[in-house]
């Protein structure tokens, strides 16, 4: 289903993280274009990359590395604190035992051309999120999103924003939001992972149609 | 911004999230904009009315009811040169942005607008994950002047409504609203309406070919067209 990587496992999983990173550097760098100061070229890694860090990883039925999220104790300096502290003009950026930042959600799409998967990798890098919060008492997840993945946020998890969207230079806003983890969000995220193929049917029916009709 | 207070953001946001209904839903978003100076809201998904009827998508609207009815009809929405804009827009834009660079055909609906008392608005487009999924589009009587700060406000209180009406009443097709080229847009709502190539070039002032092939790009992109075609055809004749 997925991998959580603890301080406590992280020696047994060393060639897994490294996979991560490189899977990081694919999407993050050479995909999204991200300029991240000092990277190392094919290692995709940053000062939140802690010896505390937390990371739910994702294979798929090769082994692969396919998508990873990571997260951070907000008790320590993060980066809502120490880079986007000027984003949370709604709200102060939250700080306690209980929330936790959640940052590099990242999925490598090219490898996963089925859409039920892609959906269903998705879900399992969700519930793993949400499953290591509920086990560790974790209540609030605090993100930096970019506009088209607030609203998916939004779906899975109770959630507002700690700030007005912000745009950079390419024009995409990001927004600051805390989410509510609870017993009800694993229910939602579960009923979403079995429900997969019926939700992907349905967003997927209107492009089956429009190559329908091209056929006919 | 250190002085800034975004408690009436916050409380609205709240507002919506809490709403049960799509009407309270809409009541929330239009007490809040109606501080801003709109008083009109139509809020919907763009996707391609070839293959998604508007009766199957999320569409919401409290406009006059000639200009709901003319969204309805036929395929308005591809030669809305407000859809349009909001195909290739990532942030907010004024209405006369899209309307500087409307078609004949679009500024009639521009016009149209104009004309029932809505004289200025702002469109928020609504991005998914791969593709556009839709827009809240927000009309006013009178010209307004909004900081951008206001906009901002207005952005993220008008995203908060659009996915949560979409959560309460979905799921619903995601699909694309074809990017067609201006002549394209021109010449596919005379094709729908039923008119021939032929016909269509007469109106158009174009070679017959001209539009021939203006109308076949049109129908690659719009996926299910000639059978969409097809149809309205039927239905115009029926009636």
């Amino acid at each position: 289903m997925f991998k959580l990587i603890t301080p406590k496992n992280r020696v047994a999983h060393r060639d897994l993280i490294d996979a991560m990173h490189e899977m990081r550097y694919r999407i993050v760098v050479c995909e999204w274009g991200w300029d991240i100061p000092g990277v190392i070229v094919g290692y995709e890694a940053d000062q939140f990359d802690t010896a505390e860090t937390v990371y739910v990883i994702v294979q798929n039925k090769n082994g692969e590395v396919v998508a990873s999220a990571r997260l951070n104790p907000t008790t320590q300096p993060h980066m809502l604190s120490e880079l986007f502290a000027d984003y949370c003009d709604l709200q102060p950026w939250p700080v306690g035992a209980d929330v936790w930042e959640c940052s590099r959600f990242v999925t490598e799409r090219p490898k996963l051309p089925d859409p039920v998967e892609d959906f269903r990798i998705r879900c399992r890098l969700g519930l793993g999120l949400t499953i290591y919060c509920i086990d560790h008492q974790i209540t609030r997840l605090s993100w930096l999103t970019h506009q088209k993945f607030y609203n998916l946020v939004q779906k899975v998890w109770t959630t507002e924003p700690l700030g007005l969207p912000r745009r950079n230079d390419d024009d995409w806003a990001w927004i600051p939001a805390i989410s509510t983890i609870d017993a009800a969000t694993l229910d939602r995220q579960l009923d979403r992972y079995r429900n997969a193929e019926t939700i992907v049917a349905a967003y997927m029916e209107p492009k089956l149609a429009a190559r329908a009709g091209r056929v006919a | 911004m250190p002085d800034y207070d975004g408690s009436s953001v916050l409380e609205a946001i709240r507002s919506v999230q809490s709403a049960e209904t799509a009407d309270a839903t809409i009541a929330a978003l239009s007490a809040f904009v109606e501080h801003y100076g709109f008083q009109h809201i139509f809020l919907g998904q763009l996707v391609n009315p070839a293959n998604v009827p508007l009766k199957d998508i999320l569409y919401i609207s409290d406009w006059p009811e000639e200009l709901k009815a003319h969204r309805r009809n036929q395929m308005a929405i591809l030669y809305d040169p407000v859809a349009i804009c909001a195909l290739r827009s990532k942030c907010p834009f004024r209405w006369a942005q899209a309307h500087a660079q409307a078609s004949r055909l679009g500024a009639r609906v521009g016009d149209m607008v104009h004309d029932s008392g809505i004289s200025d608005g702002m469109m928020f487009p609504m991005h998914a994950l791969h593709s556009i999924s839709g827009g809240v589009s927000l009309g006013a009587g009178q010209t307004l002047n909004l900081s951008v700060t206001q906009v901002r406000e207005l952005e993220i209180v008008c995203q908060t409504a659009y996915y949560h009406l979409e959560a309460m009443l979905g799921p619903f097709p995601y699909q694309k609203l074809a990017e067609l080229t201006l002549r394209e847009t021109e010449g596919v709502p005379f094709a729908a309406a039923g008119k021939s190539n032929w016909e269509i070039a007469c109106i158009l002032g174009i070679e017959e070919d001209t539009a021939k092939q203006a109308l076949g790009r049109a129908g690659g992109k719009l996926g299910g067209w000639s059978t969409a075609r097809t149809s309205l055809r039927q239905r115009s004749h029926a009636i």
